[in-house]
């Protein structure tokens, strides 16, 4: 996955990466000023990259469990003002466990106009 | 674009060409009674939206828009191209207070002055808490206490492109007891983002009570230097010589967030509702208002 950003980071001048710790080592020796850590206030993180994305950035937010945890920052400031942000959310549900519940969330950020792919 | 059309574009990019800015204090005090009369009326036509909370701010906007000092405009925009790359950006967090934003973006012809008769009518450009799409509008749709981060974004997005363009945050005093804004305060800090700076209208109410008894947060000003942000007081939030003042000392600031603290009156220039915290969230009533539009505009005509 880090590859795979390092990569697109290469293709896109405008690309930001936002991480809640220091997790995307590889893009950030390659663009330390592309690269920004905000620890562990993951819904801070998520209204900022609402903010990098009104200048025309492409932020990409890499963490563990931000859409569980940040719904409410994901829906009011991405989602329903449309805005371009990528959220990589490597443990999908973050505390949930229950599989369905994680649908169910997921499935509630679609209505909101997110486009939701799961791997 | 026809000839016609051409000419009528050119003679406005003409009028466009310098905003007229003021110095002094008495030209800026007839335009927030211009804003205050249009946003009155918006609110009273609409029969809801918050008095209190939208005359306590109206000084600190129209330093913002108007304010000229010494070495340049406080706030760099263009009615004519909204979202320029040279603009400043201003976010206004407290929602409640939208309608004075709209009546000042009226005044500054960014959109026409008969869309505040339609503010949060179905369908109307102006919705009451959020203007999505409306131009020389930022961002809206708030949440409330998610202005600062989203502010935060602005100013490290301007600071990655070596930009020196500012972002002006406007934050409620009630807002500040959100974890999400503590959270904005500390990364703010941590990057040095000196492009920011964050009003806060401290007019002590918060719904209809005041905030002390709701959920007091103690001493802002000292959490805020204690984070690494420089606070700068205004004992006057409603006097524009020491807004522009201190806006001036927020400019010379290097590698520090900034905060501007003004103590204000909720219902200011309303002189039966200052102060009231019953004034907060409700429109006035249609007797209050033919006694209070008659008075701010003979105070224009004093002027």
């Amino acid at each position: 996955m880090q590859d795979v950003i390092l990569q697109l980071g290469k293709k896109y001048a405008n690309l930001v990466v936002l991480t809640t710790e220091s997790s995307c080592e590889g893009f950030a020796k390659f663009f330390p000023n592309r690269h920004f850590t905000f620890g562990r206030g993951s819904g801070n993180m998520v209204s900022a990259a609402a903010g990098f994305a009104l200048r025309g950035k492409l932020p990409v937010i890499v963490g563990d469990g931000v859409v569980s945890e940040c719904f409410d920052q994901v829906v009011n400031d991405i989602c329903k003002p449309n805005l371009n942000v990528k959220i990589v959310d490597r443990r999908g549900v973050g505390l949930i466990d229950d599989l369905r519940d994680c649908n169910d969330l997921l499935s509630a950020c679609e209505k909101y106009g997110a486009t939701v792919v799961k791997i | 674009m026809t000839k016609e059309n051409s000419f009528m574009f050119m003679e406005k990019m003409r009028e466009h060409k310098g905003i007229v800015r003021f110095t002094d204090a008495e030209s800026l005090e007839i335009k927030a009674a211009e804003v205050r009369i249009n946003a009155l009326k918006s609110i009273f036509k609409a029969q809801k939206g918050s008095t209190g909370a939208t005359m306590s701010i109206v000084e600190i906007l129209v330093a913002l828009y108007y304010g000229q000092l010494a070495g340049g405009p406080v706030m760099d925009f263009n009615p004519l191209k909204p979202g320029c790359e040279n603009q400043d950006y201003l976010l206004l967090s407290k929602a409640s207070a939208m309608p004075a934003l709209y009546s000042l973006l009226a005044d500054l012809d960014f959109f026409d002055k008969s869309e505040l008769d339609y503010l949060g009518s179905e369908g109307a450009l102006l919705a009451m808490n959020q203007g999505d799409k409306v131009p020389g509008v930022t961002f809206s749709n708030f949440v409330s206490g998610h202005g600062l981060s989203i502010a935060l974004g602005l100013a490290l997005s301007l600071k990655m492109d070596r930009k020196d363009n500012r972002v002006f945050s406007v934050l409620d005093n009630a807002e500040l007891q959100c974890g999400q804004v503590w959270e904005a305060m500390m990364a703010a800090a941590h990057h040095k983002l000196n492009n920011l700076v964050c009003f806060v209208d401290d007019n002590g109410v918060q719904g209809n009570a005041k905030v002390s008894t709701v959920m007091d947060v103690g001493s802002m000003q000292d959490k805020f230097e204690a984070f690494g942000w420089k606070v700068i007081q205004v004992t006057d939030g409603h006097d524009f010589d020491k807004l522009l003042v201190a806006v001036d000392r927020a400019f010379t600031v290097i590698r520090r967030p900034v905060c501007i603290w003004c103590r204000t009156v909720p219902g200011k220039g309303v002189d039966f509702a200052e102060g009231k915290s019953s004034y907060q969230n409700v429109p006035l009533s249609e007797g209050e208002m033919s006694v209070i539009i008659p008075k701010l505009e003979q105070l224009i005509c004093k002027m």
